[in-house]
């Protein structure tokens, strides 16, 4: 064995040397992270409409939305995020963004919790939940402003109006309806 | 009389004390070496040990055997560290034959080790001493064989004798037959296939814990000090006609350290070798390397 | 060869016996034999045609046709056209011939079948073999009418301690980092036997993925996570299987797009596992050094797709995350660097005196073992089987590209090195290709659409070798999802290159196949703490520390 290849191994002073120290002392000096790195995600609250086009989206169901009488209610529950930015890229009115933060850990699932709570709107008719928010109704006024008449009311009375116009086109007295 | 006794208490703290610093500074050369920062500070060993002395004393089954043990290991590495002349000649090193003590000693040490690790009955620490006491063996013997060596050459069994060793080639090659056997002896890669890591889950060391693996670990770091102040003073004694007793003192444990480096860069830079591999490598240094000296000396080089 | 002149072969040899032969061109030509002629079916196709056992696939098709059926899947790799064998067994005792003997790779998938669908084959011993221990007798998950939510209460067992002076690796041992148990039986320091027990951390993504939490958009994110290392090939073998079922024009970018990430995720996968097999050598200068490399590919990947792993940019019918002439750039100065720096790295650690020799003529498993075994990726290359899926059933954008596929006849853990290390190299070539010919256009299919009751299969060559997924669409989610992971192929290999070995080499052995435990145990719904604590009992052995010698 020549004496060179004995040496070999020792070439890794020479590329320790020119390489330097790799590692940071985290975590008092940050990790690099490139810009296109995608950590947990931020809800818009003045932009979100509580659609749950998210919710049908993510992989893991991390976001959640829970319908009652008077809200619904969209839940981030960190702990399951997979961080993938589904959400954001299904989202309609652009509500979530995808933040570089990832420093999550906590020793508190409160902390790894956010909700937004949404008012449902009542129904113009009846008084009834109406199962929208107004952001809803206005994304959807936004959309097709043909709407706007009837969007404020709740199916059974959207039905009664129509059942109600129709009537009254055949000549029926207002009246009738009434009580 | 008293320079030398005050100078040598000195020395023996300093001594007992600094294995597991010289680790932490062994520790950091490696992380360069790997690129990377390592342990916050060369104190980082020492910190560990006393770590390990905070935590509670598991007691097994064979518990009791491995506390008596341990504490008798490291009781004799200790009476090891007094009979080595740290540097300059104590008057425990220029007892006759402190030199044939020193070597018995330091096979105790061995012998006690390989019995320490046997304790537990783990199968990984079975394997484990069995490849301790494979390599073990044919390294003691080529390292006896450099003392009595050494002894012949200097023609005195005290570490006297050294001092008034002239260099020469012989020497240098009992020097080398002397230090291969303490790199192989302090259980460095390649030849720390006892505590091998990946198949044997630490080896010898799988069953210690806490004031248990402190004492080991201490006693680890202290033996690979006395092998390297061997070493050590192969060079410095016979400085001492030179510079006197308290440049010599002083300089000890620098080269002690320098050697420690010098072992853990080679180290960094080699594998692990195989445990039916390694006496075949090992004899392929020591046989060549015995010949030479032996050649050396008929010659009078 | 055309595929009609396949067919008339097959007709040749199979026409006695087949009952129906067809080609689909998703899948490949789909012979359906009665279970009597399935073993003659079997070895016709395995020795006669030499193709090699890719997967098996057995589906509950009760709601269908009302029977139990099992695909076989061989592969022609030199003509790249599969060959389906189909079985349907009885829908109340569903039993088939057992093929076992005929080829050795089916034996795991046999025990599979059995434990998750309750099939039976016969004139073999059958036994507890994903499931766990206490998992009760009679309840097959896999079933269509078991639910996804069911968890059973444990049954109490007993298994009796082996006797004999054994070795236990795992399942938390340094040298796995993955819950896997080895129990390797010496004699001093020689592995004279190796009983392998596995599937701790199964998860049942395939059952998961047929319930009605998840979508066919949906399950990209799922298969990804199969494996933490090389999680991008799932997705992609997932993707591509629905899209050559459903027919689905991906655009040729996003095409492109796929073949960079998996090139980038080989990158990495091989520098991970050069480091490990440095570690479990003792050197750890190469591992640290090695990884010091792969960092820059892992900031890379983060800049290509968002993330450092579990890139999470594939969707059916394309990605997610486009490339620009920023990105371009980076690529290509991250390869022009990474060339040098691992040229010196390879130089480095082929220059250790204790690797080489440790490595040469260690873990050796000869050509017709693994050729039997139908082993796959950098363990069948060293073996001397040239076999590699980019090449011979090309996907993505590999049609596109050339590349040499590193092929080595020793079968020793050096050859597995080697190999690896080429394919580094070749990686980057392929990556450079590939920027080279970037087409332009959309990265997202236009229209999608995924009918019921077709059959897909889509392979990816993975760092660890061949990834087969096949598909039968459902409604909205897939009906069934066969995932087929590499290590899956290879594990079943261990037992020829870990016995008559030194104990010593027994890590590296183990590691050289680059095994991915997670990959391999994806199957079922179990309760993890109940199904584990009673599989630890079983195996520890009386004792202070769990086992004896």
């Amino acid at each position: 064995m020549s004496l060179k290849k004995l040496l070999k191994p020792f070439k890794l002073i020479s590329i320790a040397h020119k390489s330097g120290v790799v590692t940071v002392l985290y975590p008092y000096q940050k990790p690099l992270i490139t810009t296109e790195f995608r950590g947990k995600i931020s809800i818009d609250a003045t932009k979100c409409m509580g659609c749950g086009a998210c919710v049908n989206a993510c992989p893991p169901n991390a976001l959640t939305l829970s319908r009652r009488d008077d809200t619904i209610v969209l839940n981030y529950f960190i702990g399951r995020c997979i961080f993938c930015g589904r959400c954001a890229e299904v989202c309609p009115v652009g509500a979530i963004t995808v933040t570089h933060e990832f420093e999550l850990a906590s020793a508190s699932t409160r902390d790894l919790n956010e909700s937004l709570v949404h008012r449902v709107e009542k129904c113009s008719g009846c008084g009834g939940g109406l199962g929208a928010t107004s952001r809803m109704l206005q994304y959807v006024i936004l959309r097709s402003p043909a709407s706007e008449n009837y969007v404020h009311l709740c199916p059974n009375c959207r039905k009664k109006k129509l059942i109600q116009s129709l009537a009254m086109k055949m000549g029926a007295r207002t009246e009738d309806y009434e009580g | 009389m008293w320079l030398a006794i005050s100078l040598y208490i000195v020395l023996i703290l300093v001594f007992l004390l600094i294995p597991p610093l010289y680790d932490g500074i062994e520790r950091k050369i490696r992380a360069k070496l790997h690129s990377r920062i390592g342990p916050p500070t060369p104190l980082q060993t020492w910190y560990d040990i006393l770590k390990l002395f905070k935590k509670e004393l598991v007691i097994t089954d064979t518990g009791l055997a491995s506390v008596l043990l341990s504490g008798l290991l490291m009781a004799t590495v200790i009476i090891t560290a007094f009979t080595l002349p740290l540097g300059f000649s104590t008057p425990i090193t220029s007892n006759g034959s402190s030199l044939v003590l020193f070597t018995i000693l330091l096979i105790g040490c061995q012998l006690l080790w390989v019995s320490l690790t046997l304790t537990p009955g783990n199968p990984y620490a079975t394997i484990g001493v069995f490849r301790e006491a494979l390599i073990g063996m044919i390294n003691e013997f080529f390292l006896v064989m450099g003392l009595v060596a050494l002894m012949f050459y200097t023609g005195s069994s005290s570490f006297d004798g050294i001092i008034r060793a002239r260099p020469s080639l012989t020497y240098l090659l009992i020097f080398a037959l002397i230090a291969v056997s303490a790199f192989i002896g302090s259980g460095r890669i390649p030849y720390d296939i006892a505590e091998a890591e990946p198949e044997l889950a630490s080896g010898v060391l799988i069953e210690f814990s806490g004031p248990l693996l402190g004492i080991t670990l201490y006693s680890h770091y202290l033996k690979r000090a006395i092998l390297y102040g061997l070493l050590a003073d192969m060079i410095v004694l016979p400085l001492t006609r030179i510079i006197g007793i308290v440049a010599s003192a002083l300089i000890y444990p620098v080269v002690v350290l320098a050697i420690w480096i010098v072992f853990a860069v080679i180290s960094v830079m080699l594998g692990r070798t195989r445990v039916d591999i390694a006496p075949r490598s090992m004899l392929k240094i020591y046989i060549p390397l015995t010949i030479a000296m032996l050649i050396a000396w008929l010659v009078g080089v | 060869m055309s595929v009609k002149e396949i067919m008339d072969i097959i007709r040749e040899k199979l026409g006695g016996i087949a009952e129906d032969i067809r080609y689909v061109e998703s899948a490949g030509i789909i012979v359906r034999v009665k279970p009597v002629n399935l073993r003659e079916a079997s070895h016709i196709v395995h020795d006669v045609l030499d193709a090699y056992f890719r997967t098996m696939m057995a589906v509950d098709e009760r709601p269908i046709n009302n029977t139990f059926a099992a695909y076989y899947v061989y592969g022609l790799d030199d003509k790249g056209i599969n060959i389906i064998i189909e079985a349907h067994a009885d829908p109340y005792t569903p039993v088939l011939p057992s093929i076992a003997d005929i080829v050795p790779a089916a034996d795991w998938y046999e025990l599979e079948a059995w434990d998750l669908l309750g099939i039976k084959f016969k004139n073999r011993k059958l036994h507890r073999f994903v499931l766990p221990d206490d998992w009760p007798e009679g309840l097959y998950p896999l079933r269509r009418d078991v639910d996804y939510t069911v968890r059973p209460s444990p049954r109490i067992t007993y298994k009796p301690p082996l006797q004999g002076p054994r070795l236990p690796v795992g399942p938390y041992h340094p040298a796995l980092h993955e819950p896997e148990y080895f129990e390797l039986f010496v004699e001093g320091e020689r592995v004279v036997d190796v009983e392998y027990n596995g599937f701790h951390v199964h998860r049942g993504i395939e059952k998961l993925a047929e319930s009605p939490r998840f979508t066919y958009q949906k399950i990209p994110f799922l298969a990804e996570r199969i494996c933490g290392i090389c999680g991008f090939v799932h997705s992609v073998a997932y993707t591509l299987s629905v899209e050559n079922a459903a027919k689905i024009e991906v655009p040729e970018r996003a095409q492109y797009i796929r073949s960079i990430v998996l090139e980038v995720e080989r990158l990495h996968s091989h520098l991970l596992w050069l480091g490990v097999a440095c570690h479990l050598l003792g050197y750890d200068a190469g591992f640290m050094h090695s990884w010091r490399i792969r960092e820059k590919v892992m900031v890379l990947a983060e800049l290509l797709t968002g993330s450092r792993k579990t890139y999470g940019i594939n969707l059916v019918g394309g990605v997610r995350k486009d490339i620009n002439m920023d990105k371009i750039t980076a690529i290509r100065n991250t390869l022009a660097w990474l060339r040098s720096e691992f040229a010196k790295l390879a130089d480095l650690v082929t220059s250790v005196p204790q690797i080489v020799r440790r490595a040469r003529g260690t873990g050796i498993l000869p050509r017709d073992e693994a050729r039997k075994l139908s082993v796959v990726g950098p363990v069948a290359r060293a073996s001397g089987l040239d076999r590699d899926v980019r090449r011979d059933y090309p996907y993505c954008a590999y049609k596109d590209v050339s590349f040499r596929v590193p092929v080595y006849t020793e079968g020793d853990n050096l050859a597995r090195v080697m190999v690896r290390v080429e394919e580094i190299f070749e990686s980057m070539d392929i990556i450079d290709q590939l920027l080279d010919k970037l087409p332009g256009g959309p990265i997202m299919a236009e229209k999608m659409e995924v009918p019921a009751g077709l059959v897909g299969i889509g392979n990816v060559e993975a760092p660890r070798g061949e990834d087969i997924h096949i598909i039968i669409t459902g409604r909205g989610r897939p009906y069934r999802w066969r995932v087929r992971a590499p290590t899956y192929q290879n594990i079943p290999a261990l037992k020829v290159m870990l016995r008559d070995a030194p104990l010593a080499d027994a890590p590296l052995t183990i590691a050289s196949i680059d095994p991915c435990f997670s990959c391999t145990d994806r199957i079922v719904v179990i309760d993890l703490k109940t199904g584990k604590r009673e599989k630890l009992q079983t195996v520890s052995i009386p004792g202070e520390c769990g086992c004896e010698i």
